[in-house]
């Protein structure tokens, strides 16, 4: 009798460890669920901004190499500026100061416009301001010789620089290219602040809502996901990197280089 | 062809080059020998204008520049007269050995891609690197890349080819092929302007040697006169390290050397 | 923007710079242990070590810091409880201070990139120089303190100041969790002044003060350890 008992007793136990086990693996699925739906944002996020921000660095680094005072001095001011100050920093300095600044200059209310614009906003000045600080080191890198070369041959200084220097200045600059493309994911993870529905504001927003959820747990289920996107996209541009590398190949003839 | 006057080149205070003159005929192979640091790779540059000249005048193939330069066209069009080869090669390091070949004459002469690529397969078997056109020159010997390098400057067919010592950078066994290569381009009528150490190879292409020392031209003349009866004092003590060796006077190759050139 | 608030944030921000500034130097100080034990455990002969180090350099580098800060702050609670009720410590986890969170967590973060900035120097010192040390009968441990350290540090050490700027900067994070540094500071006066504009403003121009300066000093700093690197022009 105290035997049956006992086993019956042991095998609901066991019965409700599994009931358990089952339910908590439902929860983390369920969990995964909702932090995925934030993911196309964060992605979508990290594409505009690269985007623009890498095309506003090309006119940038452009102004910045620029031998007139007036085009490099204000340009490298505002690189000091944006360097210094953390980014969350500006997006709040965008996001409170930017609709002041329309209003009083254009006379729109834009307050009431969605909040993704000004983190765009904010990232894309933010890299394009950080990546010449890349690309016009990189720039500067390629040797005199090649220049000379190209002019000694004629080349106009638009072909020299499309043929020849910014191709190698590329091949210079996308290993750093690449780390600030999973910096700017990481980075991302900030937007939160102000509210949005990215990744991470689909935990932040899992928690305020809920509140039986652990935030350990759902910010760790978080931590995965930004994992994996990041080896994904390091795996990416691994692969870009060899491609365009190529010819970065030491003298396998044992050629001399002086 | 090539009429120079009165060029002055200098950086900051250092003067580089004050006041050379030189003149050369189409198929002329000029020689400038001298100490370094005398002005010859600045020489060099200021004739394709890779450095402005403070003063002077620039003529090749009836293209006329006066400095100060007035007109910047001119200066590409100057330039594209000429060719250069330099003395780290300066192959394009992001692009093949066929396409450093091609590309120049696309941008430059836009010649069409199919008739750039006959002429630059023609071009590296005459430097003899028509195996390696896919390599890319990191992949490349010195000696190698810089026999590259003047398939890519004959390629252009430049009126005149400028070498800024071609072979310093070499250790003997490869400068070999590269004198080789440089002899062809002389037998193929292109004038030359040669900067470099290799005496007895000057003393063998030139037709006129030109010795500079401290940005000026000291003394200039056939290879006979300036090798075996040099005048000025300073030029016969720069000379004195190139023992002309007895055998060599009989062998002697003069101005009918010519002769022998395939034109 | 009201000005007479601006200077009233302004200087208000000013005086946690102290503590901004001390609180990364700590991290960073210990980041540079850190950094230099996983150089070792990177540069292993054993196994274990090195696979630890690489699950641990692709897990702090894979997450942001931001998450790793949560993290830590939701999850060192946790553990205490634990460990105190296991050996009767009595600890409250209401009294731990969040300041740990945000020295562990940065400390752990950073490491890998101090690792990555340690071995890059230690690598810069070419194997001539270690040549010539032992062509001159020096022993192994004469040639790393006179012959390599000297060398990597010179050349690390401009790299790590960078570095603290970045931190500094980094920093601006700990708000999450209350710790106050500039930007934590900014967030307070403008909440409590209701001017957004005029505190966040202020705090821009504080970071922007204090990296000018420091890197004023560090470029000093640097100029004077590549000496022996600066050719004399003639």
């Amino acid at each position: 009798m105290y035997l049956t008992t006992r086993l019956r007793k042991n095998k609901f136990l066991i019965l409700r460890k599994w009931v358990s086990v089952i339910h908590n693996f439902a929860y983390i699925i369920g969990l995964f669920r909702q932090l995925l739906t934030g993911v196309p944002i964060t992605l979508m996020f990290i594409l505009i901004s690269w985007i623009i921000g890498f095309a506003l660095s090309g006119i940038i680094t452009l102004g910045r190499l620029s031998p007139k005072k007036y085009f490099s001095f204000p340009l490298n001011t505002l690189v000091s500026f944006v360097r210094s100050v953390p980014i969350v920093l500006q997006l709040f300095l965008v996001y409170y100061g930017f609709p002041v600044l329309v209003e009083k200059f254009i006379g729109v209310n834009i307050n009431n416009i969605n909040k993704m614009v000004f983190c765009v906003i904010t990232f894309s000045i933010y890299y394009g301001f950080y990546l010449s600080e890349i690309l016009r080191p990189a720039y500067l890198s390629v040797k005199q010789e090649q220049r000379d070369a190209a002019f000694g041959l004629g080349y106009t200084k638009s072909q020299a620089n499309i043929h020849v220097i910014i191709p190698q200045m590329f091949s210079v600059a996308i290993p750093s290219l690449g780390n600030e493309v999973i910096n700017l994911i990481h980075q991302s993870s900030i937007l939160f602040v102000l509210g949005t529905v990215d990744l991470m504001g689909q935990a932040d927003m899992i928690i305020t809502t809920d509140y039986t959820a652990s935030p350990l747990l759902t910010y760790f289920c978080a931590g995965m996901i930004y994992w994996v996107i990041t080896i994904i996209v390091s795996i990416i541009i691994r692969l870009l990197e060899f491609r365009i590398d190529r010819y970065q190949v030491d003298d396998v003839k044992g050629g001399r280089t002086i | 062809m090539i009429n120079i006057s009165n060029i002055h080149k200098s950086f900051g205070n250092q003067t580089v080059l004050s006041g050379i003159d030189l003149h050369a005929r189409t198929g002329d192979v000029v020689t400038l020998i001298g100490p370094s640091g005398t002005g010859k790779t600045t020489l060099l540059k200021c004739i394709n204008l890779l450095e402005t000249p403070d003063q002077g005048e620039i003529e090749i193939d009836h293209v006329k520049i006066k400095i100060p330069i007035t007109n910047t066209n001119e200066i590409l069009t100057l330039r594209r007269k000429t060719a250069m080869v330099f003395q780290q090669y300066n192959l394009f390091r992001n692009q093949t050995v066929i396409q450093n070949i091609v590309q120049p004459q696309v941008l430059v002469k836009k010649t069409d891609k199919h008739t750039a690529r006959d002429r630059a397969e023609k071009f590296l078997k005459e430097v003899g690197m028509q195996d390696y056109y896919r390599y890319y020159p990191a992949q490349l010997s010195g000696g190698q890349q810089q026999r590259v390098s003047i398939a890519r400057a004959l390629a252009l067919d430049p009126k005149v080819i400028l070498f800024d010592e071609p072979t310093s950078a070499l250790d003997p066994e490869l400068s070999k092929d590269v004198l080789e290569a440089i002899r062809k381009v002389a037998d193929l009528g292109i004038t030359i302007i040669l900067a470099t150490h290799e005496m007895q190879f000057a003393e063998e292409i030139s037709d006129q040697v030109i010795f500079m020392e401290k940005g000026q031209i000291v003394e200039s003349g056939s290879p006979k006169q300036i090798f075996y009866n040099p005048q000025n004092d300073r030029t016969r003590e720069f000379l004195k390290n190139y023992v002309v060796r007895a055998p060599r006077l009989s062998t002697l190759p003069t101005e009918n050397k010519k002769q022998f050139r395939v034109v | 923007m009201n000005s007479h608030l601006f200077t009233h944030d302004f200087w208000g921000i000013w005086q946690v710079v102290p503590q901004t500034l001390g609180l990364s130097l700590v991290i960073l100080l210990l980041s540079v242990i850190l950094g230099t034990l996983y150089w070792k455990m990177q540069g292993s002969r054993f196994r274990i070590p090195r696979l630890i180090y690489q699950i641990l350099n692709s897990y702090f580098r894979g997450i942001p810091l931001l998450i790793h800060l949560l993290i830590f702050y939701y999850g060192i609670p946790i553990v205490v409880k634990v460990v105190s009720s296991r050996f009767n410590l009595g600890i409250n986890i209401n009294q731990i201070s969040s300041m740990y969170a945000v020295v562990i967590s940065y400390t752990l973060y950073s490491a890998t990139f101090l690792e990555e900035i340690i071995r890059g120097s230690f690598k810069s010192v070419g194997e001539d120089q270690l040549e010539a040390a032992a062509a001159l009968g020096y022993t192994s441990g004469q040639s790393f303190w006179a012959v390599k350290l000297p060398q990597a540090l010179s050349d690390a050490i401009p790299k790590i100041l960078n570095y603290y700027t970045l931190l500094i900067r980094q920093l601006s994070l700990a708000f999450l969790v209350s710790v106050v540094d500039i930007f934590a500071k900014a967030k307070i006066q403008s909440a409590t002044n209701d001017g957004y504009v005029e505190a966040f403003t202020a705090a821009a121009i504080v970071y922007w003060i204090v990296c000018i300066v420091l890197t004023l000093i560090f470029s000093r700093v640097e100029d004077y350890l590549r000496r022996s690197d600066r050719r004399v022009l003639a």
